[in-house]
């Protein structure tokens, strides 16, 4: 599995659209940057198109990206309620990584993985993503045992995996409190080094330019309102903007899901719950990789504006509403300082939260429904960002061929009935 | 944050109380003759609407006693908050009851065709007490009058459809 590349197809932004380079910085600089050309084309929705992906986050455009790239579907549209990420791809905490235990998982989050490595030269768009490590810590003597069944579980995957010490930790992260009087005292961790972070926005904005530039639209502003069937077929979608013809629907929308797929009197195992994570404000570098605890239900990262990036549990109810309650920030920064007593004193700058659609395995649905032409990729929960490249890039073989590849085909909604779920819960905790 | 009154008691923070979900779950008693996709309904397809939610909440910092909420997902506002196996009485929390599909869901169907089964049994046991002494019949009369009090309080479309359903309304 580990030798497998992805097809990465048209690479570079083929379309003829003007590259970015540091030559074209210097070049623009002659002009005081007067002449940037746009991004990507603000489009009028047009009467038909062969496809049309509902949802214009990383994970929607991603696929629009992978059908023109790999797939050669030009004729195909993005539709966007909003503005581009500005859902969960605009509210997450940018941590990537694939040490997941089950081998279903280990490959579609190991797909996605060598997807963002070599990501910013297949759209011609720096992510920043940057390898700096993702260290998961163990609590307590239990936690540390698992963790190693699970390290040895993801390297028979091909998925590099390193149980540390506590000392090993204190060496990595040098700001670490590793006294075992602490109330989640540091037992032990386990680092996956080619984890680590990426730019959210830059995610949705280059898989846009590059997509635009195969000549996918890209429609913001524009609500779904209706899906149209005959006879158990996709035929349109009513949007806010008028009718649009087509026979295939891709549906990526995270926390609305529910609400689309009742359009089509689908059901879906869903349930949407707030996210929260918060930064503080910005200083010097001092921590240069990802820390997780699974236990206190707490991440950290530092920005490269110098923020520190929290994220918490989600939420323990249902809401639309994209703001969280307070318990749960207070909960994971009660841990945090304990970890980390540096954070003390620092401020609060941002706080917010993300509707995320948490699946009863923990696992994300790629599926075909039974309206024919009518597909979902869904249920990434809290932990939807790292696989933003290899979910795009399955969905869009799923889309483009009618049938799920064989990463995709374990994440079909019938596992529900057939109780071949992949149960994630324990492997991924909740910093997911 | 959300201010929750719990009946037993009264107005408690959010984070003293736990949330169980979706509410009138009904658990098909029949499970040798459903479809596996029909199970599945009543083991992980949990409504998730936008809007209008009825769902249980547990005061396990407290009391530990459960009872229902009307919540909406988008402002959370509470509407109303009702015993366990009571309806909601507030107009916008019954139409979030009478619309879900879970109503029509063939879990829910079964669960209420096999209330039914009860009710045969019942009528029965009346023709069955008709043949019985005078003292035994008026005795037997009193406990089917007792039991169709308790009946009244159950669920709403259950009254209409089937006479004895009370473990639909939980």
């Amino acid at each position: 599995m580990a030798s497998q590349q992805p097809d990465r197809g048209l690479r570079g932004l083929p379309g003829g659209k003007p590259k970015y380079s540091a030559f074209a910085i210097a070049k623009k600089a002659m002009n005081y940057h007067q002449d940037w050309q746009r991004a990507w084309r603000n489009a009028e929705p047009k009467a038909a198109y062969d496809a049309v992906i509902i949802g214009g986050g990383g994970h929607g455009l991603a696929t629009a990206y992978y059908l023109a790239a790999v797939h050669g579907m030009n004729n195909i549209a993005v539709i966007e309620k909003g503005w581009l990420g500005g859902g969960n791809t605009g509210r997450n905490t940018t941590i990537i990584r694939s040490n997941y235990l089950w081998d279903e998982s280990a490959a579609i989050y190991e797909h996605a993985l060598k997807l963002w490595e070599g990501m910013s030269q297949d759209l011609n768009f720096n992510v920043m993503f940057s390898q700096r490590g993702v260290l998961t810590i163990a609590h307590s003597e239990h936690e540390l045992r698992e963790m190693s069944r699970r390290v040895h579980a993801i390297r028979l995957n091909g998925i590099d995996s390193d149980i540390l010490g506590p000392q090993e930790i204190k060496k990595f992260v040098p700001t670490i409190n590793i006294d075992q009087s602490i109330r989640y005292p540091v037992m032990g961790g386990f680092l996956q080094k080619r984890g680590g972070t990426a730019r959210h926005d830059a995610v949705a904005w280059g898989y846009a330019r590059a997509a635009d530039d195969l000549g996918v639209d890209i429609i913001q502003n524009c609500e779904v309102t209706g899906l149209k069937r005959e006879k158990g077929k996709i035929t349109g979608i009513e949007t806010t903007r008028g009718f649009i013809k087509t026979r295939k629907v891709g549906c990526v929308v995270a926390g609305h899901s529910s609400v689309i797929a009742a359009m089509a009197d689908i059901r879906l195992p869903l349930a949407s719950r707030p996210l929260q994570a918060l930064v503080s404000e910005p200083i010097k570098p001092v921590l240069d990789t990802v820390i997780m605890s699974n236990a206190v239900h707490m991440y950290i990262s530092q920005s490269d504006k110098g923020e520190m990036v929290l994220g918490a549990g989600v939420d323990k109810y249902n809401s639309y509403a994209q703001r969280g309650s307070f318990p749960v920030p207070e909960h994971m920064l009660a841990a945090a300082v304990e970890l980390f007593p540096i954070l003390s004193r620092l401020r609060m700058l941002r706080h917010w939260g993300g509707i995320v659609d948490t699946c009863p395995d923990a696992s994300p649905i790629i599926s075909k429904t039974n309206v024919e032409g009518l597909y979902f990729n869904c249920g990434w929960g809290t932990g939807g960002f790292k696989a933003t490249p290899g979910s795009g890039h399955v969905f869009a073989d799923l889309i483009a061929n009618d049938r799920p590849n064989k990463i995709a085909a374990p994440y079909a909604l019938d596992r529900f009935q057939t109780g071949l779920l992949i149960d994630e819960h324990g492997a991924a905790g909740v910093a997911h | 944050m959300l201010l929750i009154t719990c009946p037993h008691c009264g107005p408690r923070e959010e984070s003293e109380f736990a949330c169980g979900g979706e509410a009138h779950i009904a658990r098909p008693l029949v499970e040798n003759s459903i479809t596996d996709a029909e199970f599945a309904d009543y083991l992980f397809l949990r409504d998730n609407p936008k809007g209008m939610f009825l769902e249980r909440w547990r005061h396990t910092a407290g009391c530990r006693r459960w009872f229902n909420v009307a919540r909406d997902t988008v402002s959370h506002d509470i509407i109303e908050i009702y015993a366990m196996g009571s309806l909601p009485r507030k107009a916008a929390a019954k139409v979030a009851y009478d619309n879900s599909w879970r109503r029509s869901s063939p879990a829910e169907l079964a669960a209420v065709a096999s209330d039914k089964k009860p009710a045969k049994k019942k009528a029965a046991a009346k023709k069955a007490a008709a043949k019985k002494t005078a003292g035994e019949k008026a005795a037997a009369k009193k406990a089917v009058a007792k039991k169709a009090v308790g009946k009244t309080t159950t669920s709403r479309k259950a009254a209409t459809k089937s006479p004895a359903s009370g473990r639909r309304a939980k």
